[in-house]
């Protein structure tokens, strides 16, 4: 956890990490598992080089299930990001 | 063309039971069937999850899929399955895939590779991507009286931001708590706790809990929520969890609902 001021000189208390460090792939496997329309979009960060070793886990979560930890998010510009689903929406 | 969702198909027929209602639905060890050949293109089966609403749209969940067998069409999930039963129709999707991740704003985790792979909304450089870690709450007050915490951001953690148990008169003030994966404040026991002028958006669960006040004697708790704005709660647990509320004093508990 790490506090730091904002750009309005607020002060931001996160729980998380801010990644650094994106780069493209270029794993010819892994470039083959993705659509023709995300491979020259989709960037990849290191988590272990950067510290993070707990990624978190999916938990079953929902109508009657205890409140439990979430696994770990992405947040891009203070947004939840979308863990990769199908279909996209419903 | 945008899939809306899955169906539930069917579900094996020795599984059938009447759900007391007159509907037959499929026990949830028993698994269910559905209707598309696209998880066969998925190269690793592990660890995929499933999103439904399995028996009535009021109650949802997130299971683990334990056996994906593409040539059936076939999904049993692991324990505890679902809820309810399997309905046929029933809405659901798939979650944490490599080979879904095709429009900007997705992203996935190659656990064993220790990779984070993102599709970014707009250049990467132009925003922060923050990956929350923290399990614990970001703030615990604990039989504290008279602490104010006021215009200060909270944000990107996994577990609840506030827990204020005991104590008398904490207040949270114009600050902005966002990106919480479960409660963005949990208040239980103490007096007068409150949370005034908050920002409150995309919570895991709920938004605030209040608990207090003591029913035997009808004495009120006096903690309170006023002037705040709440948006996009319970982004993961999404039935049954307090959505929105704006002023509201004096209460002995929150009670849970679905508006």
């Amino acid at each position: 956890m790490c506090g730091e001021p904002t750009k309005t000189n607020e002060l931001r208390i996160l729980g998380g990490t801010v990644l650094k460090g994106f780069t493209k792939v270029t794993d010819s496997d892994l470039l083959e598992r993705l659509e023709e329309s995300a491979r020259e979009n989709v960037l990849q960060a290191d988590l272990r080089i950067q510290g993070i070793h707990d990624f978190g886990a999916l938990k079953s979560r929902g109508f009657g299930r205890p409140t439990l930890p979430a696994h770990g998010e992405l947040f891009f510009d203070s947004r939840p990001m979308t863990l990769a689903r199908w279909p996209k929406c419903g | 063309m945008r899939v809306i969702g899955k169906h539930i198909q069917d579900f094996p027929r020795e599984t059938g039971t009447d759900d007391g209602h007159g509907t037959n639905i499929g026990s949830l060890e028993g698994g269910f069937f559905y209707e598309s050949d696209r998880p066969a293109r998925w190269k690793s089966k592990e660890n995929i999850w499933i999103h439904g609403y399995w028996a009535y749209d009021w109650a949802n969940s997130y299971e683990r899929i334990a056996e994906l067998d593409v040539t059936r069409r076939f999904i049993r999930t692991a324990e505890p399955y679902g809820n309810y039963g399997f309905n046929k129709k029933q809405r659901f999707y798939f979650l944490n895939i490599l080979e879904e991740l095709d429009e900007p704003g997705e992203w996935y985790v190659d656990k064993k590779a220790g990779i984070l792979y993102f599709w970014p909304p707009s250049p990467i450089e132009s925003g922060e991507a923050l990956f929350s870690l923290l399990e614990q709450p970001l703030v615990t007050l604990k039989d504290a009286s008279h602490v104010t915490m006021r215009g200060i951001v909270f944000e990107g953690t996994r577990g609840n931001a506030f827990e204020i148990n005991g104590g008398e008169g904490n207040r949270i003030a114009g600050c902005l708590v966002c990106n919480i994966g479960d409660w963005a404040v949990m208040i239980s026991g103490g007096k007068n706790h409150g949370v005034q002028s908050c920002d409150i958006f995309d919570t895991g669960d709920g938004g605030v809990s209040l608990e207090g006040g003591d029913r035997q004697t009808l004495t009120p708790g006096g903690h309170y929520v006023e002037n705040c704005h709440f948006a996009r709660l319970g982004r993961w647990s999404k039935c049954y969890v307090p959505r929105r509320l704006h002023d509201w004093r004096w209460l002995a508990r929150v009670e849970q609902s679905n508006s």
